[in-house]
């Protein structure tokens, strides 16, 4: 399995858009993680695109919820582009995201995983 | 006798039948309410018990492939997988699927496994990646020897709560879910309120814990068994909210309210929940919204209710003591052999009635009496248990236009009105043949295409309603269609083209539109596999004609048709005039008949010899029953014209003598006789004579192509 590839793009607007592919798991985490809060100071928003990915695990799945509650936590906003990669619709549904509706860090806000914060 | 276990699979049979009409009949109704988790119930229900008594009686085909499906329905039960149009088609080939399996196992064709697996892979096509197990499997298990040994399902909540670095000890919680997942149905929900701010976050640590609502026929110490490795790393609470073996399952479907389920779990305190009860909004709701626990919490503990609710409704489904009703299961043709002995009785009765009147022995003249009142109940009695509502009938009707109108491209409703209507088991089995004709033709003929109707200003969406009411002794039973109506100048010119009338013959609309029903006749453009043969209409009409009823048309162009069907309540036992001719005694069917009137050797010589008698001034042909029985003797001066109305014509039959209403057995004539026209049965007289049955519409017929 591949390393995790990281490709990222910051328009006049302050969005940045990360594309993030191959491996995301407990090995390379901390890659994403050390990227996005290096970002996170200049990015108004922050788009993921993970139609690339791989692999994830769930450190991989907690690093994404992390940079979502962090970037909503700072009045920005985080969202997903491109399709979601197969990996991670089946990661979702392995480690029993599907069911969440409203996240608690965003209240009354859909959580991501369900398709909301876009 | 058959055996114990051959009485059971036949029971399965029949009851798997009712369940697959059931199951159509739900499944039809949910592509129109697709949201109605009801129906979706309905629906799984009735797979379940066809997989599990299945399994059970050794139909292990059945149960195999019932279960694929059921694992599909069991997604769109939880919310996981919407119904969709996909779905229910698959479905309802399912249902015909194991119908031929049914069939095949009572020595009828085998079914087409090809086509089942071609089913089957459709059906997990769309299955979403990841499918849980159904919440109960097997019900029962039967040993070699038939013998069933009860399999209990016990439902866990589990909270697993991983060490911050189980992660770098090597244990992936993932796989452990997994391995729960193999236990049985699980509903997980991961609880993310840990997880800190990315400033905070150690990548490598495990911030996740999860609510899990497993409900499985394993016991504890095989749920243990999945974290016998971890119990040192992680906070593990396990307990067994229901057990459908024991006193902790419920003694109803329903189970414990969200707030009870986050007070024992120990996620709010009894204090909070009394004070939200106090506010009149949904309870979870204000608990998110207090920020009193997270929402993924609420959803867990909706996931256990949901859960533990659904094992216990199935159990009350699926559970013998459901099975305890009031009404007791018959076998069909026990019913019709005490139909049979109920017309034997009639017969003595009237027997015994005649032989009292005839020695004027008034102790005797007493007993016929009381026993012909019992008799008359019990007559009544016994063909009510043979009543079925037509609506079961309907109910098949529903998938015949939704699968013609998609083959046809045509858009068409089914409505459906008298569905209540009762009518005797075997008129309707008979019934069922002549009404796919009647729905094929509205549905081909009858109702235009999409783009035909809007050119016309219809909706582009026709109509076929079926209805059923009850007239006096019969059952009325209409076709109405919303379509372009009979074309009458094409029936005419085809009518001409086929040689059935000339011409220069002058026609009512009534008579035109009966031309369709003549055999061979057709005016289809094309012949579609639905119809347009000219095969149908006429064989519609002697079926109708068989079971006594009658058959009319009305249409009006541009606006569609209406056929009706007068069919008698039942075939056993019927009303009719008893009337006799020298020595031999007929019945006919006193729905049909009008008037009688007196016709003497004037009156005879008065119309110069042809079949007509002048009643209070308009011209009634007549047949005679001498001449068509070739009877020859004693014929009286003055003869009787019982009028009757045979397919909306007045026609007279004349007999000697009209001897009165009589209530008759019908009895089938034996195999010789079935294909002699114009009788259709015989009845045995209180002294014994056999009277013959008369069928009017045959007997206009024959006459009629005499006359030709």
């Amino acid at each position: 399995m591949s390393d995790l590839t990281l490709a990222h793009m910051l328009n006049d607007a302050g969005q940045l858009t990360i594309t993030i592919g191959g491996r995301l798991a407990i090995d390379t985490t901390a890659t994403l993680k050390d990227f996005l809060l290096e970002q996170l100071p200049t990015a108004k928003s922050i788009r993921l695109d993970t139609s690339a990915l791989q692999e994830i695990d769930l450190t991989g799945m907690q690093l994404i919820c992390s940079a979502c509650w962090t970037t909503q936590s700072e009045n920005n906003t985080f969202s997903f582009s491109g399709v979601p990669a197969p990996c991670l619709a089946q990661a979702i549904d392995n480690l029993g995201f599907h069911d969440h509706k409203v996240c608690k860090h965003n209240a009354d806000i859909s959580c991501i995983w369900c398709g909301g914060i876009n | 006798m058959s055996s114990p276990q051959e009485q059971h699979i036949a029971a399965y049979r029949e009851e798997a039948n009712e369940l697959l009409a059931e199951l159509e009949t739900s499944l039809l109704e949910l592509e129109e309410q697709p949201e109605d988790n009801d129906l979706i119930n309905r629906v799984f229900r009735a797979m379940h018990t066809i997989k599990g008594s299945g399994a059970m009686f050794g139909f292990d085909d059945i149960a195999r492939f019932t279960h694929e499906v059921e694992t599909v329905f069991d997604q769109a039960r939880n919310g996981k997988m919407k119904v969709t149009r996909t779905l229910l088609d698959l479905t309802l080939q399912s249902r015909d699927q194991i119908s031929a399996m049914l069939g095949a196992s009572a020595g009828g064709p085998p079914a087409d496994e090809a086509r089942g697996q071609q089913i089957i892979a459709g059906l997990q096509a769309l299955l979403p990646q990841v499918t849980p197990k159904p919440i109960i499997t097997e019900t029962i298990i039967a040993d070699d020897k038939g013998a069933t040994e009860q399999i209990c399902h016990h439902t866990f909540r589990i909270r697993f709560k991983p060490e911050p670095d189980v992660l770098l000890r090597g244990t992936n919680p993932a796989a452990l879910l997994n391995e729960l997942r193999d236990l049985g149905h699980c509903d997980i929900i991961a609880q993310s309120e840990n997880i800190p701010l990315l400033h905070n976050l150690t990548p490598e640590h495990c911030y996740l814990y999860w609510d899990v609502i497993l409900t499985t026929i394993k016991g504890l110490e095989a749920v243990k068994d999945v974290f016998i490795f971890v119990e040192d790393d992680c906070e593990l609470k396990i307990e067994l909210i229901n057990d459908s073996c024991s006193l902790i399952q419920g003694t109803d479907d329903t189970y414990k309210k969200l707030g009870d389920i986050l007070v024992e779990r120990g996620d709010i305190s009894p204090v909070e929940m009394q004070k939200i009860l106090s506010m009149q909004k949904r309870f979870g709701e204000i608990l998110v919204e207090q920020g009193i626990v997270p929402a993924a919490k609420v959803e867990s503990a909706l996931k256990e209710q949901q859960q533990v609710r659904q094992v216990r409704q199935e159990r009350t489904v699926t559970s013998p003591a459901a099975e305890t009703s009031l009404s007791v299961r018959v076998p069909a043709e026990r019913l019709d052999h005490l139909v049979n002995l109920v017309g034997e009785l009639v017969t003595v009765q009237a027997h015994l009635t005649q032989t009292a009147d005839e020695k004027r022995d008034g102790d005797l003249i007493s007993i016929a009496e009381e026993v012909e009142r019992l008799i008359s109940e019990l007559r009544d009695t016994t063909l009510t248990m043979r009543m079925l509502p037509i609506g079961s009938t309907f109910s098949k009707f529903k998938r015949l236009v939704r699968d013609l109108s998609a083959e046809l491209g045509k858009e068409i409703d089914l409505e459906t009105s008298g569905a209540d209507t009762e009518l005797d088991k075997t008129v309707i089995e008979k019934l069922n043949d002549p009404l796919v004709h009647l729905i094929r033709n509205s549905i081909d003929h009858g109702i235009e295409m999409p783009e035909v109707r809007k050119a016309a200003g219809k909706p582009t969406k026709g109509i076929v309603h079926l209805g059923a009411e009850h007239s006096g002794d019969s059952v009325l039973v209409t076709i109405r269609d919303n379509g372009a109506g009979l074309d009458k100048e094409r029936i005419r010119a085809k009518a001409i083209e086929q040689g059935l009338i000339s011409a220069a013959t002058e026609l009512t609309d009534k008579e035109i539109y009966n031309m369709i029903f003549a055999a061979g006749f057709s005016t289809a453009q094309k012949v579609t596999s639905v119809s347009g043969r000219g095969v149908g209409m006429d064989v519609v009409k002697k079926a109708i004609e068989a079971l006594r009823g009658t058959i009319d048309i009305t249409s009006e162009a541009g606006k569609g048709s209406v056929i009706t069907l007068k069919i008698p309540l039942t075939l056993a036992i019927i009303e009719t005039l008893l009337v006799r001719v020298d020595t031999h005694f007929f019945v006919l069917p006193l729905s049909m008949v009008e008037e009688c009137v007196e016709l003497s050797r004037a009156d005879v010589a008065a119309a110069h010899g042809r079949h007509l008698a002048n009643v209070r001034g308009a011209l009634t042909p007549y047949l005679s029953l001498r001449e068509q029985f070739e009877i020859n003797d004693n014929q009286p001066e003055i003869e009787q014209i019982v009028i009757a109305s045979v397919a909306g014509s007045r026609v007279g039959f004349v007999v000697d003598d009209v001897v009165g209403e009589h209530q008759t057995v019908i009895k089938t004539l034996g195999k010789l006789y079935r294909d002699v026209q114009g009788i259709s049965g015989a009845t045995i007289l209180g002294d014994g004579t056999v009277a013959l049955i008369l069928d009017p519409a045959t007997l206009v017929r024959s006459a009629e192509l005499a006359g030709d």
